[in-house]
């Protein structure tokens, strides 16, 4: 048995896939590969077109909100999964941003310039303490007519920098967050039941990746990449998420 | 100094010694040992040596053994003063240098760096002056560019992936720059990433704090979130300097910056002339006093020099009139407008960039809580292109560009330098649509490119003039 990733060569990049993963698969495993196959951009704007609400990003710190809010958070990483050389190209002529930026903008504002007429997940929160590059390429996306909300950047250098109300303007950012997202105010209540999920299932893949450390061979690491990747934003679909959890912790 | 006056030379240390009974190469250690330095007010070298002559009288008197010391020092402070009164005239710039014999004393060397202010460091435009001099810290701007050793000295910290301004910040450090070395504190507004990180390095040469500084300038709640800042910065500042910093010192503070960004502005406004009666260099000299010399007397003498400049005649030769935007043009880095000015004959009539008049055309509220108003007076101010929504960043430049009927514009992004780089297309667009033709460059601070830059420049400068003709010829015909 191979542990070794195999891409199939005669598939697009974007198409490529964990299909040919062969190895000592445990159950779980070959679930995680699913559900994150399952989660594209493409799928969720099925999603979409069933009545679901999506963003782009949302998917840190602030992803019990947004699931709070019945969205969708849609990681920005999908917009580097495929095309990204075609991508890189078009937004260096498109946007003349000079070569010297790093490949993950520019494929960012490549990819939502391609979609911009027809990208049904047209919404995007940026927290604002981001990198300039990324900040800035966000400002072109919503000169490209993406909706785009801005949560307030404030930083905590120092331990002694974060002070009350500090953390009581981050609130009310937040706070705006649930507005533009479902024009109400999020129920406390839900937002506090995705906390506790969130706070599980960090406890859940601390559990498996200590686990990992005693049968490393039991989990390989692009099992763990995807473990990650998922816990950023649950691949769309929570439950099933922390479902998948129990059963690799089990497995 | 002359023949007739010995007042501060080498001659006034020798006749103090010798009334003090002491080798001249002994009078500074032995000043360094006083107590309490005694008061020395005689300018002159005659009349001082006559003061200390009656204080060694009183001093024996009381049968102070350490008299000795006191005097030496006072005749130490007593130079001091002078020479700081002088300095104070002709403003103290960074890198200062002590020279001659004196500067072998190393009670003065000492004393003269032994001022009672707190000396303060900063790195970005943003960062409210009025509560730096409110709490009478002695200040300087860290915008010192343009150099490739400094830079090379940053990179022990950076990869190549960071800006040659925020190199060039932490490169002085690394470089040992004396000035730098000297402060007692850096604060630092978080303007972006890459400067974040150059502070952070920075705070292991020299204590530094860091502030939040909000994008959403136009939202109420940044604003008020602003002030909450603010209001730290001055208990930093307090903490530091053991000196209450109360609204109406910043009031006050707030009025006296805002009369010389009214006479910065009104500089600028003689380039609208014809013939500009300044050149782009010599504005960005007169804004560099701004961010380093205190403002009482810098106020004077910007007054007196704007008068002098005002009745000068608007006659002679129009030049070409060229705008520099983009990213910030350090102190030091003089090359491209060197190029523009001295290369083709053009001139740079205004500026879009934080190091040029770009800060200097609004003022700060003067009434109501002052620290409400530098909140908003900050954010209010001509945006750098971190701010959002970037728009108000490309209308204020082409605002500027048709107030100063420019001819065409040079921008500048200094290569890694996310805020100006990345949106260069709107900026470029915007002045196309103006009929403003655009040179873009992407810049640093090495040399090889002195050649590429003066052709390209050269050409740019040729296609203006060129323009110019052609307009002149249709309007000549019609």
């Amino acid at each position: 048995m191979s542990n070794t990733l195999v891409l199939n060569s005669s598939e697009t990049e974007h198409e490529s896939s964990w299909r040919t993963y062969k190895r000592r698969e445990l159950p779980a495993i070959t679930k995680l590969v699913s559900l994150r196959e399952a989660y594209t951009f493409h799928s969720v704007e099925r999603a979409v077109d069933q009545g679901k609400t999506a963003i782009w990003g949302g998917t840190a710190w602030e992803l019990p909100l947004i699931y709070a809010c019945d969205t969708i958070p849609v990681g920005i990483m999908e917009l580097w999964r495929g095309d990204s050389r075609k991508t890189e190209a078009i937004t260096e002529n498109a946007f003349q941003i000079p070569n010297e930026f790093c490949s993950m903008i520019k494929t960012i504002i490549g990819r939502l310039h391609l979609r911009k007429d027809q990208d049904r997940i047209n919404r995007i929160l940026v927290f604002n303490a981001v990198s300039e590059p990324v900040s800035i390429v966000f400002e072109l996306a919503r000169q490209e007519g993406y909706d785009v909300h801005l949560i307030e950047g404030v930083s905590t250098f120092k331990a002694r920098d974060k002070r009350p109300e500090v953390i009581q303007f981050v609130v009310r950012e937040l706070q705006k967050v649930a507005l533009w997202l479902t024009g109400k105010p999020v129920e406390e209540e839900r937002l506090s039941q995705e906390i506790r999920r969130k706070n599980g299932i960090s406890a859940k893949v601390r559990r498996i990746l200590e686990l990992r450390s005693k049968t490393p061979l039991d989990m390989p690491g692009y099992a763990v990449l995807l473990l990650m990747y998922g816990y950023f934003h649950y691949f769309g679909d929570p439950a099933m998420f922390s479902d998948l959890l129990d059963q690799m912790g089990g497995d | 100094m002359n023949d007739k006056c010995a007042a501060g030379t080498g001659r006034f240390w020798e006749k103090a010694a010798v009334v003090l009974g002491l080798e001249v190469d002994h009078l500074g250690p032995v000043a360094l040992t006083a107590k309490a330095p005694a008061q020395v007010s005689s300018q002159c070298v005659v009349f001082a040596e006559s003061e200390v002559i009656s204080l060694r009288a009183r001093g024996e008197k009381a049968g102070d053994d350490s008299v000795r010391a006191n005097i030496a020092a006072g005749i130490h402070y007593s130079a001091a003063r002078r020479v700081q009164n002088l300095l104070g005239r002709v403003g103290i710039e960074p890198d200062l240098l002590f020279s001659g014999g004196v500067s072998n004393n190393l009670g003065m060397s000492i004393i003269h760096s032994k001022d009672k202010h707190k000396k303060v460091g900063y790195l970005c435009g943003y960062t409210p002056l009025e509560l730096l001099n409110a709490a009478g810290v002695k200040h300087v701007r860290l915008f010192r560019g343009g150099n490739p050793e400094t830079v090379a000295h940053g990179e022990f910290y950076t990869q190549s992936i960071a800006c040659d301004f925020s190199k060039s910040c932490i490169g002085a450090f690394q470089g040992g720059d004396p000035l730098h070395l000297a402060l007692d504190k850096i604060y630092n507004f978080h303007t972006c990433a890459t400067m974040k990180r150059a502070s952070e390095v920075i705070d292991q040469f020299v204590p530094t704090q860091m502030y939040s500084l909000p994008k959403l300038r136009l939202e109420p709640d940044s604003r008020k979130f602003f002030r909450d800042e603010l209001l730290v910065f001055r208990s930093d500042l307090e903490e530091l300097t053991g000196k209450k910093i109360s609204d109406s010192d910043v009031h006050e503070q707030i009025v006296l910056r805002n009369k010389l960004r009214r006479v910065l502005k009104k500089f600028s406004e003689l380039r609208k002339r014809i013939t500009p009666v300044l050149t782009g260099r010599k504005y960005l000299d007169l804004v560099r006093g701004y961010y380093y010399l205190a403002p009482e007397e810098l106020l004077q003498t910007y007054e007196h020099l704007y008068h002098q400049l005002r009745e000068t005649p608007d006659r002679g030769k129009k030049p070409v009139r060229v705008m520099m935007s983009g990213s910030i043009i350090a102190d030091g880095d003089r090359r491209l407008i060197e190029i523009i000015e001295k290369g083709t004959g053009a001139r740079v009539v205004v500026e879009d960039h934080c190091t040029g008049v770009r800060p200097f055309n609004h003022t700060i509220r003067e009434t109501g809580d002052p620290f409400q108003a530098l909140a908003d007076g900050d954010l209010d101010q001509a945006p750098c292109a971190r701010m959002k929504p970037i728009e108000d960043s490309v209308e204020l430049s082409t605002q500027l560009a048709q107030e100063y009927d420019v001819e065409g514009v040079v921008y500048v992004s200094l290569k890694f330098c996310a805020c100006y780089g990345i949106p260069q297309k709107l900026f470029i667009e915007a002045f196309q649509k103006l009929g403003v033709p655009v040179l873009a460059l992407s810049g640093d601070y090495s040399q090889s490119d002195q050649g590429q830059l003066t052709t390209r420049v050269e050409a740019f400068i040729d296609v203006l003039q060129e323009k110019r003709s052609k307009v002149n010829e249709q309007y000549a015909s019609a």
